[in-house]
């Protein structure tokens, strides 16, 4: 009997420390199509760091994803996230365009119960993918982000390497903090329609034939047209 | 720019410095300024319109008809408040206009070769224009025939100060912009027009076949295929109706519009705004006219469902697109054929004939 109930408490202790341990992310994404829109939910114990805690979120962006930086600077004017971007070159197809990093900056921290709590909202472009004989969609991964934070890290365990980064809304560089984190998501994923390579050969010739045709017969037209 | 820096530094900004230039006030008094400016052009597009209709004695009640045909017209109101400096340009093609009917073709050079450095596509007017101040040459021998295209070839007198004098300001003020901008203004302005591929859907009847071989060794070929009709039909479109400018430059601009391997509506305004110079001169009904009208926007909403489908809901629907590019392009065809059919000649301009 006594085993039981010590068995009981080591179990739930456990099970306690195994809830309220670890930083933890939650990501989705909303809409369809080639405009949808990332979120991403961070929760972080308040036992693992400061109270006055600032964070970033570093995405690496596969080239058949970006973000447009003009939308998001007018998305700022509104209420959006601070961000960082490189210049983007929105009408590239997938294949002639690079991996991206973008830099995003949730706001301010709220504690909710024993956690703080964060999350973002970003919208996220996808890039036209050359046509396949195979498949009518394709897919794109999107990778978990790094998250950074820039304060005390009470608790050392979480802490990883750490890296400069422009510090909120000023253009200074500051030392940010990795923090690891658990997440249910591996990556996300995106479905992006392509073209169908099966029909190039029936497009290019009635597209060809239609244009050719109704050249010579404007022309005809046209020669034909009296004018003095 | 206001900063001294290019505004090249901006990756989406593909217009001449000028434009740039002209909307400093944009950051020094209000950012409605651009918007205020391309309305204000637009307005002045429609008085150009209703004073060069009345040069040719059509009339004050037809020509503020066709006058109010571009003021009242949704199209070009939308796309000058939305920001598009779109109405630069009609007002910049129908002012030249206005100067080559006055016969003052030293300024009508310098007009045009402004709209030029603009934006590339009037350059598609050079041959008219030329076969116009070519007009009164005798023609030797019948149509067609090599003497005769010698004969339209030979420079008047007035075709040298137009050629002249519209090569001297291009340079000038590609040089300027060059000097002052690099390489990065010849890129941006001309080169990137010229050379876009924009596979990403939109109008062009091409669009589909343009993205299946974007990666083919074929694809050169292809390109070329498609850019050949439009230099036919806009080099026959100049031999026959350069006596009739406006009517050479409509047509010129709706042929090369759907011929075009990109088309989206901002370049409808491109031959919008010269349509109703020819109005007067079309004897089709007004039933016929509405019914082309329609036929013409149906062919768009047509066109756009698949197109959203594709872009906000993820659907494979480019089979649908290309299908209903197609049909827009038909439908474009037939209501140049129309228009064709239901043209007659009349002489326009102060030209030297009637000074005679």
């Amino acid at each position: 009997m006594e085993v039981d109930l010590f068995m009981l408490v080591v179990l739930g202790t456990a099970i306690t420390a195994a809830v309220s341990s670890s930083p933890n992310l939650y990501r989705t994404v909303r809409k369809n199509g080639f405009h949808r829109e990332l979120f991403t939910k961070i929760f972080i114990p308040t036992s693992l760091i400061d109270a006055k805690c600032e964070c970033l979120i570093e995405e690496q962006f596969p080239p058949g994803l970006y973000i447009d930086p003009y939308e998001l600077k007018n998305y700022r004017e509104k209420g959006g996230p601070q961000f960082d971007s490189p210049a983007v070159d929105i009408e590239k197809p997938k294949e002639l365009s690079p991996n991206l990093v973008f830099i995003i900056y949730p706001q301010q921290f709220t504690a909710i119960g024993p956690e703080y709590v964060t999350n973002v909202t970003v919208p996220v472009h996808i890039r036209y993918h050359q046509p396949s004989s195979r498949y009518d969609t394709v897919q794109i991964q999107l990778k978990n982000p790094r998250l950074y934070l820039l304060c005390q890290v009470i608790d050392k365990s979480i802490q990883m390497n750490k890296k400069q980064f422009p510090c909120n809304s000023v253009d200074n560089n500051c030392l940010w903090t990795e923090i690891k984190y658990k997440t249910d998501v591996i990556n996300i994923e995106f479905d992006v329609p392509v073209g169908s390579l099966h029909h190039q050969g029936s497009v290019i010739s009635v597209t060809l034939a239609v244009t050719i045709v109704c050249c010579l017969y404007l022309s005809s037209k046209m020669l034909h047209t009296h004018v003095k | 720019m206001t900063q001294g820096v290019s505004p090249y530094n901006r990756s989406t900004y593909r217009y001449t410095p000028i434009l740039a230039w002209m909307l400093q006030p944009n950051i020094t008094i209000s950012p409605l300024f651009g918007k205020v400016l391309f309305v204000l052009f637009d307005v002045l597009s429609g008085y150009l319109i209703y004073v060069m209709l009345m040069s040719e004695k059509t009339g004050q009640d037809r020509s503020l008809q066709c006058a109010f045909m571009w003021l009242l017209n949704p199209l070009p109101i939308v796309v000058s408040c939305r920001g598009n400096a779109e109405s630069i340009m009609s007002f910049l093609v129908l002012l030249s206009l206005r100067l080559f009917q006055q016969n003052r073709i030293i300024l009508g050079a310098i007009v045009y070769a402004l709209s030029v450095h603009v934006k590339i596509y009037p350059l598609t007017y050079c041959v008219a224009l030329y076969l116009y101040y070519s007009r009164n040459n005798k023609e030797g021998g019948q149509r067609l025939t090599l003497q005769w295209i010698r004969e339209k070839l030979r420079p008047s007198k007035e075709n040298t100060t137009l050629v002249g004098v519209s090569l001297f300001t291009f340079v000038i003020l590609t040089g300027t912009c060059y000097q002052r901008y690099g390489w990065n203004f010849l890129q941006e302005t001309y080169l990137y027009h010229i050379v876009r591929r924009d596979i990403r859907h939109n109008f062009s009847v091409y669009f589909y076949m343009l993205y299946l071989t974007a990666g083919s060794p074929y694809a050169g070929i292809i390109g070329l295929a498609a850019f050949l009709p439009q230099l036919i039909l806009i080099v026959v479109c100049s031999l026959k109706f350069h006596k009739d400018p406006p009517m050479a430059f409509f047509l010129n601009t709706f042929i090369f519009v759907t011929f075009n391997k990109v088309c989206t509506s901002q370049y409808f305004l491109w031959y919008l705004c010269l349509l109703p110079l020819v109005l007067p001169s079309l004897t089709m009904s007004i039933s016929k006219g509405i019914t082309l009208i329609v036929a013409w926007l149906l062919g768009q909403g047509i066109w756009l469902m698949p197109a959203y489908y594709l872009e906000f809901e993820g659907m494979n629907t480019f089979f649908w697109i290309w299908c209903a590019g197609l049909l827009f392009f038909l439908i474009n065809i037939a209501v140049i054929a129309s228009i064709l059919d239901s043209y007659v000649y009349t002489p326009w301009g102060r030209g030297i004939q009637k000074q005679e």
